[in-house]
């Protein structure tokens, strides 16, 4: 176990790097150029290449990535003297609009993203995991297609259309929940509960369809399992079988559960938007808008991190339930 | 081998069982199966492939999918498992009638140690605690021929070999002590060294716990070295019956000849069944009168019978218990070859 993890945590850092670089070549060799954007209009040429030596884009696109991964590791200063302005590491990057590090903006947005990331990822697994099980037993009724066309409604459905409509529905016209704004657990954690309700259904909604209609058919495989009608030769009972095949059925669906977490955690671009929650997907679409490549480019990073971190996780996971992975 | 005991109430009983398989084109894949299998005794079940073996074995432990009509009767413990309630069959499968199947690695709860899995098969039918249960998975690993049954009770069951994975199935099978244990090709899926050692172990089971061991089995050398009797079955039918013995040295049904026939060697290591001319019939295509008579020898020699009149097994002159299903043999020994 020690050296498996050993050699994930190692491909781990390997793909960040990767990633990073590619992100990094990307925004940084396209057509907008941070240092100008900051200059304004008129622009002189010493104040631009002041700013770009401020921000360290004078540099070469390499000499700029190995600047930034040092950043990550060890923090970084851009600029000299009384202008200085420090990124302790991690250092996702600075945003020069706003001076602040970027990892500090993410940081503050943080507990917005996370509450609705959390909330939405545990309301999915519920939603998921009784009505995919349920599904699969009453096979071909009322449940199982309503499971199985709205599955596929939603999936199909955008969150931002969704949304709209449950403000629209339960916001506007029943008048039971607020419709935007966050409160922070810390004021109050039943205003924060009910303002964040709205978001929570509404990705749970979605991706516990996807999760329905994945456990579903896991299920049935389960179900038409070797092992299980070997369990029922011995005696157990059809309901105790169902059981045995549902535990096996929150393998797989760990796993979709962590990577689903790992990409909102990153940011929750269209509900921020719908619900006016100043989270890190909203801090990344002001970013675009203001064209502060620093934002964008941290965001994006984080986001890929998280992803990467998130990944390694549920395999850690998968290893203490699954023996297979773990003694393989 | 014990003297068949005809006295004895047999362990498991089937009388004429169905099996019907439903959907738009329903298979019969049992059609009227009489069985009576006896405590201590070994009986075989051999037939090619989709005659109705693992049809017959699931439905006498009443394990059959909901699209499969089942009629006729298989009694065990007093109990028939075909007309009883789920409720009545439950607490009876596991103590009464247990079952080994052929793949082992999928017969297993991966996510599960070996011992978690026979000591919740144990404590389905005892009321014991945990540790008590332990206690019994190992001594029962120890049983089946476990080595350091102690540590391995903690394994699960990628970490064991192909033959000790079917070993641990038997213990699972066996922990409650069954009349009557099914095992339907039990080797099949394991290397020839391994396979002589589980059938071994099979038997010795029979002979100590006197269970009624049915095996279902392709290989007519398996047969001839662990069964007492035999039950040959072509179509969803029982086309020849009795013991081992009888049956193999006085063959009263052209197909167990074909069988028999098709293996070159009864000794030698590989045994599997060679093809025998013509196309299988099934329950899905069954000939008119005889099933047997589009690959036949005889049914030329017996004329119009074969193909229009079904024969009934019937028992052969001097042994009640050797029967077979064949106008041909019903007036004549088959010619010798
Ligand atoms: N679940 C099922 N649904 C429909 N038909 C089935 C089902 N199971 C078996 N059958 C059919 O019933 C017949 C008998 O099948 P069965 O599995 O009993 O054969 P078998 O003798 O065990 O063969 P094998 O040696 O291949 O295991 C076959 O024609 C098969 O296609
Ligand atoms: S009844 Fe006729 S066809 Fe059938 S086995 Fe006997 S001789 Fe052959
Ligand atoms: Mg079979």
């Amino acid at each position: 176990m020690a050296w498996y993890l050993a050699r994930r945590l190692a491909a781990s850092v390997v793909v960040l790097l990767a990633i990073s670089f590619c992100v990094y070549l990307l925004f940084y060799s396209g057509p907008s150029d941070p240092a100008r954007v900051l200059c304004g209009k008129p622009c002189q040429p010493e104040r631009l290449s002041q700013i770009k030596q401020f921000m360290g884009t004078d540099k070469s696109a390499v000499v700029q990535w190995v600047d930034f991964v040092k950043g990550l590791f060890v923090g970084r200063t851009y600029g000299t003297g009384a202008e200085a302005a420090r990124c302790a590491a991690p250092c996702f990057g600075f945003s020069f609009d706003q001076r602040q590090s970027v990892t500090s903006l993410i940081w503050s947005r943080l507990p917005i993203t996370a509450s609705i990331a959390i909330g939405g990822a545990v309301v999915s697994l519920i939603v998921g995991m009784t009505l995919g099980p349920l599904a699969a037993r009453f096979r071909g009724g009322v449940l199982d297609g309503l499971v199985r066309g709205g599955s596929l409604l939603l999936v199909a459905m955008p969150a931002y259309l969704l949304g709209l409509l449950a403000i629209l529905v339960f916001g506007f016209q029943l008048n039971m929940v607020p419709v935007s704004g966050y409160v922070p657990l810390s004021e109050s954690p039943v205003d924060w509960a009910w303002h964040l309700i709205l978001p929570w259904c509404v990705l749970g909604l979605i991706n516990g369809a996807a999760y329905a209609r994945y456990a579903r058919n896991q299920m049935l495989d389960e179900l038409g399992s070797d092992y299980l009608l070997a369990e029922r030769a011995t005696g157990a009972s059809a309901r105790r079988v169902r059981r045995t095949a549902r535990r096996s059925v929150w393998v797989p669906v760990t796993t979709l559960f962590g990577i689903d977490l790992a990409l909102m955690l990153g940011g929750t671009i269209f509900t921020e938007k719908v619900f006016s929650m100043h989270g890190i997907g909203d801090l990344l679409l002001g970013g675009v808008s203001s064209h502060d490549l620093g934002i964008v480019v941290g965001t994006a990073l984080f986001g890929a991190a998280l992803i990467i971190v998130g990944n390694l996780i549920v395999d850690i996971v998968q290893g203490f339930i699954d023996p297979r992975v773990r003694r393989g | 081998m014990a003297e068949p005991r005809t006295s004895v109430e047999p362990a498991l009983r089937l009388r004429d069982l169905t099996v019907t398989f439903g959907g738009a084109h329903p298979v019969r894949a049992v059609d009227g199966v009489d069985l009576d299998v006896h405590p201590g005794r070994v009986l075989a079940i051999v037939g090619e492939s989709g005659s109705g073996k693992s049809a017959t074995a699931l439905a006498s432990i009443g394990l059959l999918p909901g699209s499969a009509e089942v009629t006729g009767s298989a009694t065990v413990a007093g109990v028939d498992l075909v007309t009883a309630a789920e409720s009545q069959r439950v607490p009876l499968r596991g103590s009464s009638i247990a079952m080994v199947f052929q793949d082992a690695l999928a017969a297993l709860n991966p996510y599960r140690t070996i011992g978690r899995q026979i000591s919740d098969a144990y404590r389905l039918h005892h009321r014991v605690d945990k540790t008590a249960a332990r206690k019994r998975a190992v001594e029962v690993l120890d049983r089946v021929g476990i080595r350091d049954p102690e540590r391995r009770v903690d394994d699960y069951p990628h970490e064991f070999s192909g033959g000790m994975r079917q070993r641990a199935m038997i213990a699972t099978a066996i922990v409650n002590n069954p009349t009557v244990l099914i095992a339907d090709e039990p080797t099949t899926a394991l290397d020839v060294t391994v396979q002589q050692q589980v059938l071994d172990l099979l038997t010795g089971l029979t002979d100590d716990l006197g269970m009624a061991l049915v095996l279902i089995t392709h290989d007519l050398g398996v047969v001839a070295e662990t069964a007492d009797d035999i039950a040959v079955m072509y179509a969803g039918r029982i086309v020849e019956t009795g013991t081992v013995l009888d049956v193999f040295d006085h063959t009263a049904h052209p197909y167990t000849r074909a069988l028999l026939q098709a293996t070159p060697n009864l000794d030698a290591p590989s045994r599997r069944l060679a093809a025998i001319p013509g196309v299988p019939a099934s329950g899905a295509n069954r000939p008119t009168g005889c099933a047997f008579h589009p690959r036949c020898p005889f049914a030329e020699q017996v004329g119009e019978a074969c193909q229009t009149v079904d024969p009934h097994l019937t028992p052969r002159p001097g042994s009640a218990l050797h029967r077979a299903a064949c106008h041909f043999t019903a007036e004549q020994e088959l010619p010798h070859v």
